[in-house]
């Protein structure tokens, strides 16, 4: 297949602009380094209690203006931690939902041109 | 051929599996409802006005222009919407979560994700009293105006540069996402200037608590946004060169 992408060359699958690397080798290497990015913390920081980085703000706030006072609430608070992490978790699989069927969509899509020639 | 699949497995797996497993305690980032007094709200508000025209002009085009591209920019919406909801441990002991919005800006430039990354703020602020209505708009000028704009001219001026396509993207994500909290404190040290050492000090207070918890996420997003790119570029073949991918494209495959 020749598909024009404004003089840039097709990328054959399973290779990347460097010769001999995959792009899905390559990919996950990337992830486990993300992964390992994501546990040295509980190793750097033993102890800590990783709350969120938006309470520490608020506390800086109330030091600099401890008369502060927010002047508008949320209209609606998760009522528990639980239903918080629900719809957190709702929040990425929807969104993980619709990456993943996209790029299978895209996957798939190629996969039948391919055949067709 | 399985073999392929199964890496792309293991990432999405991976994505999803992880946003379940992420300890949520407390919220992470953005500024809080009521927490920008009133005339600084509304003056973000203003600010970020013309960006959400601008960027409403140009997904109303590229939707009239290049209709096949709207499953696409669904996509770079999905992507800032796991993102977010990503709640990382870092360095500090602290958690906070990564934007995602920098894929989207380098695919269809920075004020599309203007849209889109305000359409996360929005469901962040009203579902989990994550940011706020009131600080929506100083919100979605750190997120989705000056990181997807600081993201989008880093990966121009990378490629112009004619560094590494993959280099590029995560620089451009990495650097966009400390962008976003970089100007979060900013915006906080404007209303809060510290009444000893004035507006730096309180700035630097705030960015310590931000940015610092913020550098091993920036890397995080940077690279989980290189393996999304990865596997638009293989499958879809999403011309590494140009930002703006929807040039000359798929409906040119007349030619074969």
């Amino acid at each position: 297949m020749s598909i024009d992408k404004g003089g840039e060359p097709t990328p054959r699958s399973g290779s990347l602009d460097r010769a001999g690397q995959s792009p899905l080798v390559v990919n996950l290497v990337l992830v486990i380094l993300v992964l390992l990015l994501t546990i040295f913390p509980f190793f750097l920081a033993r102890g800590g209690e990783f709350a969120g980085a938006d309470d520490q703000a608020e506390a800086v706030i109330s030091r600099i203006d401890a008369n502060y006072r927010p002047w508008v609430a949320p209209l609606w608070e998760p009522p528990s931690g639980e239903v918080e992490s629900f719809l957190f978790a709702l929040q990425a699989a929807l969104g993980a939902g619709f990456v993943g069927y996209y790029l299978g969509f895209i996957r798939g899509r190629k996969k039948a041109v391919a055949n067709n020639h | 051929m399985p073999y392929r699949f199964r890496y792309l497995f293991w990432a999405l797996g991976y994505l999803t599996l992880f946003s379940l497993a992420v300890p949520t305690t407390a919220h992470a980032m953005h500024i809080m409802e009521g927490f920008l007094p009133g005339r600084w709200a509304g003056f973000w508000f203003v600010v970020t006005v013309p960006f959400w025209w601008v960027g409403f002009l140009a997904i109303k085009k590229l939707v009239r222009e290049k209709p096949e591209a709207k499953m696409l920019l669904g996509m770079a919406g999905a992507f800032a919407f796991v993102l977010s909801a990503l709640k990382i441990p870092s360095v500090t002991g602290s958690c906070s979560h990564p934007t995602g919005v920098g894929l989207g800006a380098i695919l269809f430039g920075p004020t599309v994700m203007t849209v889109l990354g305000s359409l996360v703020l929005l469901f962040q602020a009203l579902l989990l009293a994550h940011g706020g209505l009131s600080t929506l708009g100083a919100n979605t000028f750190s997120m989705a105006v000056a990181g997807p704009l600081v993201s989008y001219g880093l990966y121009r001026g990378a490629k112009a540069l004619g560094l590494n396509t993959r280099v590029a993207v995560f620089l451009a994500a990495s650097l966009g996402d400390l962008a976003t909290y970089v100007v979060t404190s900013l915006q906080l040290a404007l209303a809060f200037p510290d009444p000893v050492s004035g507006l730096g000090g309180s700035m630097l207070k705030f960015m310590g608590i931000f940015s610092l918890t913020q550098v091993p996420l920036a890397i995080s997003e940077g690279l989980l946004t290189v393996v999304v790119f990865n596997l638009l570029h293989l499958y879809e073949g999403v011309p590494a060169a140009g930002a703006n991918i929807f040039g000359p494209r798929r409906d040119t495959h007349v030619n074969r």
